[in-house]
């Protein structure tokens, strides 16, 4: 459901397809993933509303069938690098800074809560070809000794090509070249300077392009061609290169550097303790940082804010700056929680401070603007942590006002990773301000309609805890003349809890070992870059496992992810030959 | 020599494409190979997918022999002989999974008649949509430089390869200028650097994508195959020619960036690209809301003060009825941009007929009506004739609709599968075709 257009949340959710989710009875059939997610319900019957698509392990209920294997591992489908895999990558190989892949179509995945590429089409082809084009073209005055050449060509062109190939090509390809690739680079390298006559560099240049455009760059399978897959019982150990770059694309988005790929060759990669290592290594760089911020952007779909319009009458300050400077402040208040900060659940969700270094937003909260990374104070009466930042509630809030039932689904998909059904059809809109009552009273009303109450008892009590946000996340105390109730209650922990506003809710969210289930499984989805499913329970539990205390930081759950079984094991492909 | 513009205006075509260096290596061999009888002109088939229903009692024509009598299809009406509605065609394949009211989600099934369930309301395509089919016939015989052209203003591509992966759509007119007309400045053929360069490029990729496949599992396989297609279609590019044709003389769009601007701006280019032939199958997305977020149309004047005031569009299809007569001028606008396209092709004589009466536009919407996203009598409108294959000026009522009064459809499921009308548009491309996607086969008698 979090999958349709935004504007849909707002035509509610009844009618056939919720028949059955009223009598608890809701059918999951058609999720990957929905075995053994038991749903912990919503207070209104046996099962509820839950389960389905990736929900997995998270719902809370890992376990309660079979028990989980611990040697067990999903499939790892092959996955082409995301458009900010792509530029962080060229960034680091060739110090290429223009983040070409902006240009690529979108990698936005329907079907997934993260980025993915999609398979690959004449477009998509036309597309990095003109990058890898580029790209060759721009680096070719730093092809020279001591900077992207190995070797003064001075001394030997043909020799400084080869050993370009070699240590150029292990650090594109992401793990050594087999003799056969080599062999094939060095045959263009040759085409180059006979058959289309070009000078040494502009040779150099044309491997680059040939090898932006291969399918060893391009995908994530950094397997050396000539090793044999590595099998272990019914599952397959990956090999240390595929670790590598696991590794840091996990934590960097972008490709292992020299240090990491001489842990793969030195073996260091092989164990639990040598992956543990490595990545606390990784999270001490500044990429890791971004991906904090990257995971939080994708998992709260915040990219989605500048296509939300708002009505210039009622927030006339509300435009792309602002809207700019929303993703910048929940980008740097999570980093600096995460990084500096205590990096615990219950500051991100409860802070009551933020990193606001743009006037007008500061505008909107009431504050004082800072300078850039500087902690700017915050009323603690009106927020704390990432779901009261302007950037969520604006992204949440409709264009003139509150929006219960987004803000109330968001909280319920992706702080507890509950899925809904399909909205049905034919279900009226809940009147116009212009009706009257308050945005709560009109809600309720239409929350009235049949079964809507199925769906609706699940996400407008949380969504209500937000009313007193508006429609860009100004704190008000009135809406439409009469005041603000901000009052509901969550089924939380296999019990219902009330609570009186969204810093009552952030309060119980943060103290929930549900939230904190779904959170780690949300970050073990992100570094899988699928949905787990029943062979991954025992990785999920335990990355769920090291995020379970009050203390555990967000560096700490990023490592847990990172050694965890199904990162660094898969089940073999169907067809696979070994 | 140096070219000014008005030298250049006097260029004939081919030398102005060897100027412009369209990849017009094997130009004078196949040149004779695609002479087309004097008269006629090749057909080309240009699909359109757009979204969020109608507002059906302001399109549905009251009479069968203008389909262009009612408010939304008024900008059509100057080229009303060559207007044909097809009115009661179900996306059956969907119908058939229960997805009644997934409007949003027939993208994929549009122009393929094919669904399978992927996850939640989302589907996938099982085989090609209707332009990858005929563009891959057409390729059997002719080289074009760009064999599908696949575009989309807003929202994803509706056009599907032969393996059902979607076929991703170009989104900016300043790019797609350049791929059509200027990709190559330079001397034609192999002589041209750029072209030997790419083709070395391409000779390593082949052998690395095929060795990348080894070993790899069924599913890995698909797409490192999907990736080898794609390669090889950039690698057949290489050597393709276009061939003149009446009034081919590209122009600069610029960078349209504003949706109107863009819309109007991938028209030109198609037009232009038709009359170059530089290609001959098109689909274009004009908006999808379901494969993106929302989008407005301010041009329109749609605001006003209630919730849905930014006049989102998707919004305001969901109103029904109390949201019509803002609804009916964004469908009015699609179709007046469905004219304007129609117009350009019109305007291009070719032999004793226009381009347009050698072309066929699809234009399929996503859904019945935006307040209940319904799939069954789906709006469909086609201009041209497929080179006079066609009988227009006509709204062809099939299924329930034929013995229908009125001009409003709830819902339900008695239509006919729009397989049929896929299947016969195949036919009318001179592919023949027994039936289109799964389940349904057979054309559209009703288009006899």
């Amino acid at each position: 459901v979090r999958l349709r257009s935004p504007a849909d949340i707002l035509f509610l959710f009844v009618g056939a397809a919720l028949a059955a989710g009223c009598t608890g009875t809701i059918a999951t059939g058609e999720s990957p993933g929905a075995a053994g997610s038991g749903a912990t319900g919503i207070g209104m019957g046996s099962a509820g509303i839950s389960g389905g698509a990736g929900t997995g392990v998270s719902s809370g209920t890992a376990g309660a069938g079979a028990p989980a294997d611990p040697n067990g591992a999903g499939l790892m489908p092959m996955r082409r690098l995301t458009n900010r895999e792509y530029n962080n990558t060229v960034r680091d190989l060739l110090g290429d800074l223009t983040h070409p892949a902006n240009q690529f179509p979108t990698d936005r995945d329907k079907t997934f809560e993260f980025r993915r590429a999609g398979d690959l089409a004449v477009q998509d082809a036309t597309l990095l070809r003109t990058a890898a084009e580029t790209i060759a073209a721009a680096v070719k005055p730093k092809l020279v000794p001591n900077m992207l050449l190995p070797c003064d060509p001075a001394t030997g062109e043909d020799a400084c090509a080869q050993k370009f190939i070699t240590t150029f090509g292990q650090r594109a390809f992401r793990r050594p070249l087999a003799a056969a690739e080599t062999m094939r680079l060095t045959t263009l390298y040759t085409t180059g300077r006979t058959t289309l006559k070009l000078t040494f560099a502009d040779a150099i240049s044309l491997l680059i392009e040939a090898v932006l455009q291969s399918p060893q760059f391009l995908y994530h399978w950094e397997a050396v061609p000539t090793d044999q897959s590595i099998h272990e019982g019914a599952y397959v150990r990956l090999g240390p290169y595929q670790i590598a770059s696991r590794l840091s694309y996990f934590m960097w988005g972008s490709m292992p550097d020299d240090a990491l790929l001489a842990d793969a060759a030195a073996g260091r990669l092989d164990t639990v303790a040598g992956v543990q290592t490595a990545a606390r290594r990784l999270l001490t760089d500044p990429r890791a940082k971004e991906t904090v911020s990257a995971f939080f952007a994708d998992w709260l779909e915040l990219d989605g804010l500048p296509d939300r319009t708002k009505s210039s009458a009622a927030y006339p300050e509300y435009n792309a700056a602002m809207q700019t400077a929303m993703l910048d402040e929940t980008s740097a208040f999570v980093q600096n929680v995460s990084f500096g900060g205590d990096g615990r659940l219950a500051t991100l969700l409860g802070a009551p401070y933020s990193y606001i270094s743009n006037q007008a937003l500061a505008g909107v909260y009431g504050a004082t603007m800072g300078a850039a990374g500087q902690q700017t104070a915050l009323n603690p009466a009106q927020r704390g942590g990432f779901l009261t930042q302007a950037s969520f509630l604006a992204l949440t809030g409709a264009a003139d006002g509150s929006n219960p039932v987004r803000r109330g689904k968001a909280v319920y998909t992706k702080l507890l990773c509950h899925t809904l059904p399909p909205p049905p059809a034919n279900v009226p809109n809940p009147k116009p301000a212009s009706a009257g009552g308050t945005t709560r009273q009109r809600f309720v009303e239409h929350d009235q309609n049949a079964c809507a109450k199925g769906c609706h008892q699940a996400m407008d009590p949380i969504g209500f805890a937000f009313e007193n946000y508006d429609g860009i996340g100004k704190y008000r105390t009135m809406d439409n003349g009469q005041p603000v109730d901000a009052t509901g209650t969550i089924y939380l922990d296999g019990a219902m809890q009330s609570f009186n506003d969204a810093i009552g809710l952030v309060g119980l969210l943060a103290k929930s070992a549900e939230v904190r289930r779904c959170f780690a499984g949300e970050w073990s989805r992100y570094a899988l870059s699928r949905l787990d499913t029943d062979a991954d329970a025992a990785s999920l539990q335990a990355a769920a496992a090291g995020f379970t205390s009050d203390t555990a930081t967000m560096q700490d759950l990023m490592v847990a992810v990172a050694t965890m079984r199904s990162f660094r094991y898969r089940s073999p492909s169907p067809g696979e030959m070994p | 020599m140096i070219r000014t513009s008005k030298t250049r205006a006097r260029l004939s075509r081919r030398t102005f494409l060897r100027g412009m260096g369209a990849s017009a290596m094997l130009l004078p061999m196949l040149e004779g190979e695609r002479a087309y009888a004097a008269g006629t002109g090749p057909k080309r088939l240009i699909t359109i997918a757009w979204a969020n229903g109608v507002a059906q009692p302001s399109f549905y024509p009251a009479t069968d022999t203008d389909p262009t009598a009612n408010t939304i299809m008024q900008p059509l009406a100057a080229l009303k002989s060559k207007v044909t509605m097809v009115s009661g065609l179900d996306y059956k394949v969907m119908l058939d999974d229960k997805r009644t009211y997934d409007g949003h989600f027939t993208f994929p099934t549009m122009f393929t008649g094919t669904y399978k369930n992927v996850m939640g309301q989302n589907g996938a395509a099982t085989g090609p949509s209707i332009d990858q089919a005929v563009s891959t016939a057409v390729a059997k015989t002719v080289n074009l430089p760009v064999p599908l052209l696949t575009i989309a203003a807003q929202g994803k591509s509706a056009s599907f390869r032969m393996d059902g992966s979607i076929n991703t759509a170009e989104t900016k007119v300043d790019r797609l200028y350049k791929t059509l007309f200027s990709s190559v400045a330079q001397p034609m053929g192999m002589a041209n650097p750029l072209t030997a360069r790419r083709k070395s490029v391409i000779d390593y990729l082949v052998p690395e994508l095929t060795g990348f496949a080894n070993r790899r599992g069924t599913d890995d396989k698909v797409k490192i195959a999907a990736h080898l297609d794609s390669i090889r279609q950039l690698e057949k590019s290489l050597t393709a020619s276009s061939m003149a044709g009446a009034g081919c003389a590209p122009v600069d769009p610029g960078a349209p960036t504003a949706y109107q601007d863009a819309v109007k701006g991938f028209a030109d280019l198609v037009a232009m690209a038709l009359r170059c032939d530089v290609t001959r199958t098109v689909a274009i997305t004009w908006a999808d809301n379901g494969g993106s977020g929302p989008y407005t149309m301010p041009f329109l004047n749609l605001g006003g003060t209630t919730m849905m005031d930014v006049g989102e569009v998707h919004g305001i299809a969901h109103e029904g009825a109390s949201g019509y007569p803002k609804k009916i001028k964004i469908d009015t606008w699609y179709m007046q941009q469905l004219a304007y396209l129609a117009g350009l092709l019109d305007a291009t004589m070719e032999g004793t007929g226009t381009l347009l009466d050698n072309s066929l536009i699809a234009c399929f919407n996503d859904m019945t009506e935006g307040s209940f996203h319904s799939i069954n009598a789906v709006p469909v409108v086609l201009v041209g004739s497929a080179g006079g294959a066609l009988k227009t000026g006509r709204n062809v009522k099939v299924g329930a609709w034929a013995t229908k009064t009125g001009n409003y459809w709830s819902s339900g499921n008695t239509g006919v599968a729009h397989n049929k009308l896929l299947c016969s548009i195949s036919n009318l491309m001179d592919v023949p075709s027994t039936g289109f996607g799964t389940t349904y086969t057979g054309t559209l008698t009703e288009l006899a």
